[in-house]
């Protein structure tokens, strides 16, 4: 039967999380130590071009999350599992987190470059769009009282959501855009690669530890909700010696 | 910015690592708290605040175990020990 088995924490999640956030911790030290102070500065841009090392792997990983969240979402809606339920619910508020943080930083990047802190350009505007479609998600997850509901209705919200993903990641080919197209090994300088892939796998073991934690919070959350409450009884018996 | 090239520009490089990496650091410390809160809640935190209890003594443990506590750890403790 559909969502039935009421999810348990695992008890070694915590462990396993901690393993990835350690390591993610140890690569985004390398590579920002790199991308700060070894790389070399861009010609044009100069040592404002160091944003990207950070900028770009949290563009990746947010397309990641999103793309994560939206397998849970189809896998939920076929299973009708509460453990699905519970990592859709936590990648969606990294996905959520990672786009935030892309809008902030390529703004920071865009004042010293482009003279403006924001421009209503393609890439720019789905981006806050996706952004601000998944807020709505999770908006709609806490608002949905029954459970049932809220992983059915939240699932098939994120599914039409996703759309906008591709939509972000072509959008720089697809319309003249202020935003540049996607770099590539070819047209990237070697040194600059390097800094590039290591906080992008850090940022990937991050959201991974984080998603673990996350979906264990969620899972209890879950069970806390789906437990029947205590008879009346059992709830105004003195439990201790307090007389 | 001169003749086509940015000049300087660290504070706008420093503002962009900061904030990513405090954001992301305030969203584990808040996930890692947020977890304990919970945990307390569940049967593994009930475990452990009902062998503190014992250690206690009944007198104290009335003020410590409240009779708000959810369904959930109850139902699954008593599935446990079925």
């Amino acid at each position: 039967m559909a969502f039935e088995a009421i999810p348990k924490p695992s008890p070694r999640a915590p462990l396993v999380a901690g393993a990835f956030l350690a390591v993610a911790a140890a690569l985004l030290a390398v590579g920002s130590y790199i991308g700060l102070f070894v790389a070399p500065p861009e010609h044009f841009m100069g040592e404002v071009q160091r944003i990207m090392y950070v900028h770009v792997p949290t563009a990746w990983n947010a397309m990641l999350a999103l793309t994560f969240a939206f397998v849970c979402a189809i896998v939920v809606l076929f299973k009708q599992d509460w453990k699905w339920d519970a990592r859709l619910e936590a990648w969606l508020e990294i996905g959520v987190l990672l786009s935030f943080l892309l809008c902030v930083q390529g703004s920071i990047w865009a004042k010293p470059t482009w003279g403006v802190w924001w421009d209503w350009d393609p890439r720019l505007t789905t981006t806050a769009v996706l952004c601000f479609a998944f807020v709505g998600i999770l908006a709609l997850r806490r608002f949905v009282e029954d459970p049932v509901k809220r992983a059915t209705w939240s699932a098939v919200a994120t599914i039409v959501a996703y759309v906008d993903v591709p939509i972000v990641y072509f959008s720089v080919k697809w319309w003249n855009s202020l935003h540049q197209t996607q770099s590539t090994p070819q047209t990237v300088a070697s040194s600059m690669i390097t800094p590039l892939r290591i906080n992008a796998f850090g940022i990937l073991f991050l959201i991974v530890g984080l998603s673990i934690l996350r979906s264990q919070l969620a899972r209890r959350k879950i069970a806390a909700e789906l437990a029947p409450p205590l008879p009346e009884q059992d709830r105004l018996a003195p439990t201790g010696g307090v007389a | 910015m001169t003749g086509g090239i940015v000049i300087g520009g660290w504070e706008f490089v420093w503002a962009a690592y900061g904030l990513t990496f405090l954001a992301l650091g305030a969203y584990g410390t808040s996930l890692a708290l947020r977890l304990r809160a919970f945990g307390e809640q569940t049967p593994e935190g009930r475990s452990s605040r009902e062998a503190r209890d014992e250690e206690i003594g009944p007198a104290s443990a009335g003020s410590i175990s409240s009779p708000a506590r959810g369904g959930a750890s109850r139902r699954s403790i008593e599935e446990e020990e079925q």
